[in-house]
């Protein structure tokens, strides 16, 4: 009854709230870009400059020179390879998940409760676990220093998730497509190229783009398998660029502003379509 | 061959056709792993001389280091679940209201730093951090007339976890905060109404109906948090400057790295590996217990 008495005091109360809320908001946003703008407006520091003039100030004069150095020194070579392993994993893991999701969403069969079980309890696993034993393997097989011995684990590891989100997504497409075509003849491998696989094509894309993100940022595996600085991802590109000018911080900024850059670019893109697929992703009981 | 076919084709193989090329990589990828683990952990793995030595490896790996990990693991997590629960379920809230302005500006500010590699967090966070007076913290500190602090690995116990709890919370509150606003979303918007008609404030909507029903949400964060927690590694070691990192930031995984691959002793490392294992199963499955996942409603 109070606020039906009183709205004028209530109108104050909650516009009250909102200031103290939108404040504390804003503040989160300064702590969130903060550092982004560390990074990239000291990128453009000279490194004796760093110093002298501390870090809360502008550049004076700004310095351009550490773009250059830095994607001279092999800077690309790191990208490309990102680029290239990321990829094919991406390519693999997406094939090997929508041919598992098919089944598990759409058919009945006896081992399907215990797969399902499997893959939940496999989203559980820790995937540094299976570090040690998985290096071994790769040195026995002689894929130490070898960009594709991550595919493995690459695929292995995003795989339980994309399974479960994607049967989760196969299950809400509606059952009257399939029952038309399996009138019209149409066997499962059909079905699943011509009917749920285009119908899939959302889910699968927000799942590219999540796992592409986590592949591209994947550090203890590559660590792990990679050691020739020739064959390193970029995520390891710093330890290089570090060895070489522990003292330039100018310029390790620079290697993670332009290591930065792909992803926010990426996300800038399809911004819409990853909140969407971080949504669905999220259990819904 | 057209038996064969027809094999293929049969209602009872296809599943199983489809799902093959998963169950392989299961194997190759995760059973083995899994079981060489546990084998190993009960071994003294020597090139050529590989012998089982009983629950050695787990009696040794029971010293002041592994506790040390233990110990900044468990309260690396506690602090992040504590944090990372309550305030992304605030900051949902207030997104997903009407009188939010500007939502969409701060819905991408706030997931941006999930999409930065680690690595690249965690340096940009060793600067920030950093024990000189001109790093931003120092700076800013003495903006407010303090003394610089020696954040990393410093004398102060709290500062270097405190560190590492900031830039976790940094990274992931976004991806949370979009977990509670997807769920908020599908609360039917006549609820809120119907009570609102009946009296009750912010608060108690808040309290009332949203708490609840956002409660797989929670469930589902709470569990990869207790996951995320207990296995953190890389963000402790790019703190550190030198690859060593100290035992102050130590973790689970660290010391498995340290012992495993550094060290190269795989029994030890396996024991780790196992422990860790078994830890996170174990808190999740209390946690799922807690928070009645298992009952059915």
């Amino acid at each position: 009854m109070s606020n039906m008495a009183n709205p004028q005091r209530e109108k104050m109360k909650s516009r009250m709230a909102w200031s103290v809320a939108i404040f504390f908001a804003l503040i989160w946003v300064v702590v969130t870009v903060g550092p982004f703008i560390f990074m990239v407006v000291n990128s453009f520091r000279d490194k004796k400059m760093m110093g002298r003039q501390g870090v809360l100030h502008f550049p004076d004069p700004w310095y351009f020179q550490n773009y250059p150095d830095v994607i001279n020194n092999g800077f690309f070579g790191f990208f490309f390879r990102s680029l290239l392993i990321v990829s094919i994993s991406l390519v693999l893991m997406l094939i090997i998940s929508s041919f598992a999701a098919y089944p598990l969403a759409r058919m009945k069969f006896k081992l399907r409760g215990f797969l399902y079980a499997g893959i939940v309890a496999m989203m559980s696993v820790p995937m540094h676990v299976t570090l040690i034993p998985v290096y071994q393997m790769t040195n026995n097989m002689g894929l130490i220093n070898n960009l594709f011995s991550l595919l493995g684990p690459y695929v292995a590891f995003a795989l339980p998730m994309s399974v479960f989100i994607l049967t989760g997504f196969m299950m809400t497409i509606p059952k009257e497509m399939e029952e038309a075509a399996v009138i019209d003849g149409c066997n499962k491998y059909n079905m699943f190229s011509r009917i749920i696989l285009p119908l899939a094509k959302a889910g699968l894309s927000t799942l590219a783009i999540y796992n592409a993100v986590g592949m591209w940022n994947e550090f203890a595996f590559a660590n792990t398998f990679l050691n020739d600085i020739r064959v390193k991802t970029l995520p390891l590109a710093l330890g290089a660029f570090k060895g070489e000018h522990s003292q330039d911080t100018p310029l390790i900024l620079t290697v993670l502003t332009l290591s930065a850059l792909p992803t926010v670019i990426v996300f800038i893109i399809f911004q819409d379509k990853l909140v969407k697929g971080m949504m669905a992703g999220a259990v819904k009981g | 061959m057209r038996r064969l076919k027809s094999l293929l084709y049969s209602q009872r193989l296809a599943p199983y056709v489809f799902i093959a090329p998963f169950v392989i990589v299961f194997l190759v990828f995760f059973l083995y792993p899994i079981a060489s683990t546990i084998i190993m952990s009960f071994q003294r793995v020597v090139p050529g001389q590989t012998s089982f030595i009983g629950i050695d490896n787990y009696r040794k790996m029971w010293n002041n280091s592994f506790l040390t990990a233990l110990k900044n693991s468990a309260v690396y997590m506690v602090c992040t679940c504590v944090i990372l629960i309550p305030v992304p379920m605030v900051l949902a809230v207030m997104l997903n209201s009407k009188k939010m302005p500007a939502k969409g500006f701060f819905r991408s500010m706030l997931f941006l730093p999930a999409l930065v590699c680690v690595v690249v967090a965690g340096i940009t966070f060793r600067l920030i951090f950093g024990e000189r007076p001109g790093a931003l913290m120092n700076s800013l500190l003495a903006a407010f007339g303090a003394e610089p602090v020696k954040w990393l690995g410093g004398p102060v116990r709290w500062t270097t976890m405190f560190a590492l709890v900031i830039l976790c919370c940094w990274r992931w509150m976004g991806v949370n905060t979009m977990y509670y606003l997807s769920a908020l979303q599908s609360i039917p918007e006549d609820l809120y109404e119907s009570a609102e008609l009946d009296g009750a404030g912010a608060w108690q909507r808040f309290r009332h109906i949203s708490v609840p029903l956002v409660r797989p949400t929670t469930i589902y964060v709470l569990t990869i948090s207790i996951y995320g927690g207990l296995a953190m590694f890389v963000e402790s070691r790019m703190l550190f400057a030198n690859t060593e990192v100290g035992n102050q930031a130590l973790t689970i995984v660290g010391y498995l790295y340290r012992v495993g691959i550094r060290k190269m002793n795989y029994g030890l490392g396996s024991a780790i590996g196992i422990f860790l294992l078994v830890l996170t199963l174990a808190v999740n499955l209390i946690q799922l217990i807690l928070t009645g996942f298992f009952r059915k409603e």
